[in-house]
């Protein structure tokens, strides 16, 4: 019964909203074009900006330096020679060192723990070897030398470790009670007489109290 | 032109389709927001955002026979109307209702004219006009309508009973009274 009701309710609803009502018709069908003509323009804007950005990233990308040095497969020499060299045969072990510098025969590199980290999970053809010890992954950053047989020398640069001063409090004894002590000058002697005691002649000493 | 030729014309962007489904659904569209919205300026707000929406997302519309377009027109309608409401209204702002009470017959109010009935609706109180028009009038459920406006299934009951009690009062003291 109620649920007959509601039907005839709503029949009767959807029947009075099918006659015209007074309203901005024209006008709001104004609105949705600008609305369209808009997102076109903002698309249109946001696709000119992204071509825009990406040939910009792709000609600062291809104005880079590459300091890179890849050592081929076939250079690369074995544990057993006892000579350190960076072998890999995939470039990207090197693209991930983040800093390389070149002066005379030294290639410093800056490498990041995480970053060596990684390059030695996701490549596992990365060794590094040398003739002295096994370089440790963890201590870092390396300094790879050119010798003069073409190869590399893996070598510990020393890392200058920051020596933070410790403020300690200090002993506190009698005596440094002592030297606390606020000391009151209450005397000042004449002008044109000297100091008290030097003499021996007699002093006159002007006495000041603050009343305040 | 048939309403499958519409929803092709319109999912190819073309200009002159969309003003021909405008120019047919515009005027019930409409209605259907001021019911929910009572003021003209802002029905016509909501309109306007509800068919930028409904054309930017008529290609995800899958025909499904008569009616179906203009049903999901008029979802579309529905739901930026309570959305226009919901930052307007606060609905959980309700009063308890006694369980006990009889759920109030609505017999002669759904014999009066279609357009007095619309009128009636018109003026009940934001809160009871919105749930009175989603269960009565577009067939949702209390749980569904709880959803929609992020209330209480109890809070939606209680809001639809107080409307129908409204409304009979209302018809009461208007003195409609038709058949026996």
């Amino acid at each position: 019964m109620e649920h007959n009701t509601e039907k005839i309710i709503r029949e009767k609803v959807r029947a009075a909203e099918n006659s015209a009502p007074v309203w901005q018709k024209e006008n709001v069908w104004l609105s949705i074009e600008n609305n369209f003509e808009i997102n076109h323009h903002m698309s249109f804007k946001y696709y000119v900006a992204a071509s825009a950005s990406l040939a910009l990233g792709l000609f600062i990308f291809l104005l880079q330096p590459k300091n890179q040095i890849v050592l081929p497969k076939s250079n690369a020499l074995t544990k057993e020679d006892h000579k350190t060299q960076i072998f890999s045969d995939h470039t990207k072990s090197i693209i991930s060192v983040e800093e390389c510098k070149e002066s005379g025969n030294t290639i410093s590199y800056t490498l990041k723990n995480k970053s060596i980290k990684s390059i030695h999970t996701l490549v596992d053809t990365v060794v590094i070897t040398t003739n002295v010890e096994t370089v440790e992954l963890e201590e870092l950053p390396l300094q790879f030398e050119k010798t003069t047989d073409d190869t590399t020398v893996a070598k510990h640069v020393e890392q200058v470790h920051a020596i933070f001063g410790v403020e300690e409090k200090p002993v506190v004894t009698f005596s440094t009670k002592r030297q606390k002590k606020v000391h009151f000058r209450l005397f000042k002697t004449e002008e044109g007489t000297s100091p008290i005691g030097n003499t021996g002649e007699p002093v006159n000493l002007l006495a000041r109290i603050n009343k305040n | 032109m048939k309403e499958i030729d519409l929803v092709k014309n319109c999912q190819q962007a073309n200009r002159k389709g969309q003003q021909e489904l405008y120019s047919l659904y515009a005027d019930k569209l409409y209605r259907t927001a001021f019911r929910y919205i009572k003021s003209q300026v802002d029905a016509e707000d909501v309109l306007i955002t509800a068919f930028t929406k409904l054309f930017k997302n008529i290609q995800s519309f899958h025909y499904q026979g008569d009616g179906s377009l203009e049903a999901w027109m008029r979802k579309i309608v529905v739901n930026e109307s309570l959305m226009w409401l919901r930052r307007r209204h606060n609905f959980n702002l309700t009063e308890s209702l006694d369980e006990t009470l009889p759920e109030p017959d609505l017999t002669q109010f759904s014999q009066l004219e279609a357009d007095d009935i619309y009128k009636m609706i018109s003026t009940l109180p934001t809160g009871y006009r919105t749930i009175f028009n989603l269960t009565v009038i577009e067939g949702y459920n209390h749980q569904e309508i709880s959803k929609m406006l992020s209330i209480t299934e109890s809070t939606s009951r209680t809001q639809l009973f107080k409307a129908k009690a409204l409304l009979k009062k209302m018809l009461l003291q208007e003195g409609f009274h038709y058949g026996t």
